[in-house]
């Protein structure tokens, strides 16, 4: 097969170089020097006047003459700019050169300008342009390089016929091989957003997502599939991953921490401590917003990726081994990070490029490799381990660039893989896209996407429906299903009043399924979640906030309009947000509210942190008899008491009294009540449990306390303590010896006073009363 | 009014409040709340240390009610996770100052 190629003047102005225009050029635009150069290259005496230089360079002979001595890659060189005209920018014809696959052609370049069959022209405005100082500074590629009008047209007839193998093979049939779309991932994020937001996805203790946990996320996930030839039909998206899911497989774990490093850096989730939690705001923001404002989101959470390497991530896939690498799955590494310099550079690279058509992937890594040769590897040194650059290049296309929906891969039918930029991908990179008329607007109000049942199932036909519509339908349903370009959703209770959680109305719930739904939303479906919304409004929760109490209700009004004032902003705007729950009590909706603890300080307060360390409440007035204050207790001691104590009759409502229940303890505390009733007194007692109480408590629940009174007892005591325990080893005293007293002393067995006498008496030691 | 009265301030405490009492009474029949430490404050309102949200949420969600929430939870082993924390700290410190002993034994080492 021969590729027909396309036209790739881009960025070409103006023909070959005529002989008027190097005439006006050696008027104006070129030194003198220039044309010296130009007239003896060409053949002529350097002194000759504008005209006969510029004639001698238009001459067919010559041309032809001097076209029969250059190289073969000179010659494709030359083709190269004759295919586009007969002029292009320098750098665009190195460009196209790599692009197809020539590799490194600078000293090709060098000689053609050094021969100047290829010509530097000034640029627009530019006087005394010098060409030899131009090759001395190598900034000959910064220039138009023109051919003049007989090598163009001696050239133009074998553009199409030189190249290299490459040349042939960069059109015609092209078998896909990987492919996914920029939607697909859209749908992918808003689903693991959406889901995070319900729950959070759990992290071992080295950052890496617990497999059950991820396992919830990653069964809605659609994979980018991979064909093979034989197979084409595995190319196209087969929906959700439901049972096929495995996370062994190393390519799902990846493509799964590569959705979840993408959804961190759009703000869509957040790692707090051991898990990932989603954010509302940031997918909003990002789901709401229009087709170009995501695409350059996109684009800067890809270049910014930093719990995900491209470089890993390749390796992994090539080890085919299974998913252990601890440090990249882990959302505590930033493996990523140190690539993000030349993650940008190579997508600068495809923007520059523009290869919307088949390109050899080869080609296409020459070109990142050559266009700007020092700077992946500067950008790379830091990278541990070492990558080389060529590597790395192979790594973003294959793993990152295809699964960010940028570039597809395929197979020529000569066998060479080739790629190119999706017309989304194309956007995403910043690139000037003719856009089609007759396309679909993406942001445009899509009617009659959906149809709602009256089972409360809407049936979302994602290809018309804006991405708006599919974020909305997350909002208050759940997804059932997802086959094809068919999503389910099924409304419920928990997902509607979800919705409604986050702000939504019943009344835009119904207006949005209304307004996309094929056929009008069913009457029973717009009732209950009406009811739903009803039902919805009777409660509120708030998750940590600070309850303030004080026995005198218009001291309570004072102290609110002290926290009110202390949260007061410079110019008198009031976000001060408490509620009333009795005369005694108000809530205040903030978990640390300014002001608070200077009010603590001032009113002597009373601070009960449940997040900190509660202060002691309870006072033993009696054995097993308990009295607390129940406006200074906390809440936790209030309820334990009620489960483990009897109320008395006598309290007041400042005084209030218990006996402490045994049988009540046994059962709060089964396992091991001593411990239980032991732990919770001490923590709530001023100096702890009393020794009275542990007594008591010990003799209750553990085993009744024995005590032995002894009369009329022998005590013998020693020196010191080594002595003691000398002297109770000596056999002849071990049947005497009652129980050991302390260190130093010991009973004596009543009738054995006279053997002791003489024992001690051998033994040398003297006795004192 | 007793003269030594004072304020009584308990952080860290989730509140869930009710549209009037009888909504209040209606909830904690249909739910159970038996093992969680809650206190009644007025006629619609029960507070909890916030830590014990979640069981209250999930009581709540069993019987198909998914009030609006405000604010971040608190998860049930928040101290389990702060221990957790404290700990890592402990080791990471403990780490560091090994280094530290063994960098300047080097260094004593090689100046002598």
């Amino acid at each position: 097969m021969r590729g027909q190629r396309t036209d790739r003047s881009r960025g070409t102005v103006g023909g070959p170089l005529e002989t008027d225009e190097l005439q006006r050029l050696f008027e104006r635009g070129y030194s003198l020097s220039s044309k010296r150069f130009l007239a003896e290259t060409w053949g002529v005496a350097p002194e000759s006047e504008y005209d006969v230089v510029a004639a001698q360079v238009n001459k067919p002979a010559i041309s032809k003459k001097r076209l029969a001595k250059v190289d073969k890659l000179e010659r494709v060189t030359m083709s190269q700019v004759a295919a586009s005209g007969g002029r292009m920018r320098g750098e665009n014809l190195r460009r196209d050169l790599l692009l197809r696959g020539f590799g490194d052609t600078d000293p090709v370049l060098r000689a053609l300008v050094e021969q100047l069959l290829l010509i530097p022209l000034p640029n627009p405005g530019e006087s005394e342009l010098d060409i030899e100082t131009l090759l001395e500074m190598d900034s000959f590629l910064q220039r138009d390089l023109a051919l003049p009008v007989p090598l163009k047209e001696l050239l133009s007839d074998e553009a199409e016929m030189l190249g290299p193998e490459a040349i042939d093979a960069w059109s015609g049939d092209i078998q896909l091989l990987q492919t996914t779309s920029i939607d697909i991932l859209e749908l992918n994020l808003l689903h693991l957003a959406s889901q995070l937001q319900q729950e959070t996805l759990r992290l071992n203790i080295d950052g890496t997502p617990n497999r059950r946990s991820l396992a919830r996320f990653g069964r809605g996930i659609s994979f980018p599939r991979t064909a093979s030839p034989d197979d084409p039909a595995a190319s196209q998206q087969a929906g959700e991953a439901g049972d096929s899911l495995d996370l062994n497989d190393v390519f799902q774990l990846d493509y799964l921490t590569f959705l979840l490093a993408l959804s961190l850096e759009l703000g869509f989730v957040v790692t707090r401590d051991q898990s990932v939690a989603g954010l509302l705001e940031g997918t909003e923001a990002f789901f709401l917003a229009d087709v170009s404002a995501r695409n350059r989101l996109l684009s800067a959470a890809f270049r910014g990726l930093q719990f995900w390497s491209e470089t890993e991530s390749l390796s992994l896939a090539r080890a085919g081994g299974p998913a252990d690498s601890e440090r990249h799955f882990s959302q505590f590494e930033p493996t990523g990070e140190p690539l993000i310099g030349a993650r940008g550079y190579v997508l600068s690279v495809l923007k520059r490029a523009r290869v919307t058509q088949w390109t050899p992937v080869k080609a296409m890594i020459d070109l990142c490799a050559q266009l700007d040769k020092n700077y992946l590897p500067r950008a790379l040194n830091k990278v541990e381990p070492p990558v080389e650059a060529r590597r790395y290049i192979d790594a973003v296309l294959r793993h990152g660039l295809i699964w960010l929906g940028v570039i597809e891969f395929g197979l020529s039918d000569d066998q060479v893989e080739m790629m190119r930029v999706t017309p989304r991908g194309a956007q995403l990179l910043g690139m000037k896209v003719d856009v089609d008329p007759d396309a679909l607007d993406p942001n445009a109000q899509q009617d009659g996407c959906m149809v709602v049942q009256p089972n409360f199932e809407v049936m979302l036909f994602l290809d018309p429906a804006p991405l708006e519509v599919v974020y909305r339908l997350y909002e208050v349903g759940q997804r059932a299903k997802l086959s094809e370009r068919v999503a389910n959703f099924h409304l419920s209770a928990e997902s509607v009043q979800r919705g409604l959680g986050m702000g939504l109305t019943a009344d835009a719930i119904i207006n949005t399924l209304s307004t996309y739904s094929h056929a009008p939303v069913p009457d029973s479906v717009a009732f209950q979640i009406r009811d739903w919304e009803r039902v919805h409004r009777k409660l509120q929760l708030f998750a940590n906030g600070v309850l303030l109490r004080h026995p005198d209700p218009d001291k309570l009004d004072l102290l609110l309009g002290q926290l009110r004032h202390a949260q007061r902003d410079d110019q008198g705007n009031d976000t001060f947000e408490s509620y009333r729950l009795g005369p005694e009590s108000a809530f205040l909706a903030c978990d640390n509210p300014p002001g608070l603890e200077k009010l603590v300080d001032q009113q002597d307060g009373l601070l009960i942190d449940y997040l900190g360390e509660i202060p002691p409440s309870l006072y033993f007035v009696d054995i097993l008899e308990v009295m607390i204050d129940p406006l200074e207790t906390d809440i936790v001691t209030l309820s334990e008491l009620d489960k483990i104590a009897d109320r008395l009759d006598d309290s007041t409502p400042r005084q209030r009294f218990y006996e402490l229940n045994i049988d009540k303890i046994r059962e709060r505390w089964p396992e091991n009540p001593l411990k239980g009733v032991e732990a919770f007194f001490d923590a709530r007692t001023d100096g702890g449990l009393p020794p009275a109480q542990a007594l008591k408590f010990r003799g209750l629940l553990d085993k009744p306390l024995e005590a032995i009174i002894s009369r009329e007892v022998t005590v013998v005591v020693l020196e010191n303590a080594q002595i003691a325990d000398r002297f109770v080893e000596i056999p002849e005293c071990q049947p005497l010896i009652e129980r050991r007293l302390g260190e130093t002393a010991f009973a004596i067995k009543r009738g054995h006073e006279e053997e002791l006498n003489e024992l001690l008496e051998e033994l040398g030691i003297i006795l004192s009363e | 009014m007793a003269s030594d009265a004072k304020p009584i301030i308990h952080r860290g405490v989730a509140l869930m409040i009710c549209e009037n009492a009888a909504i209040l009474e209606e909830t904690l029949i249909s739910i159970d709340l038996s093992g969680l430490d809650i206190q009644r404050i007025g006629g619609r309102a029960i507070v909890a240390p916030a830590y014990q949200l979640q069981p209250i949420r999930r009581a709540l969600q069993e019987r198909g009610m998914f009030p609006k929430l405000i604010g971040d939870i608190i998860q049930p082993d928040y101290f389990e996770q702060q221990d957790a924390l404290a700990q890592a700290e402990r080791l990471a410190a403990a780490a560091g100052e090994e280094t530290s002993e063994s960098s300047q034994t080097d260094s004593t080492e090689e100046s002598a």
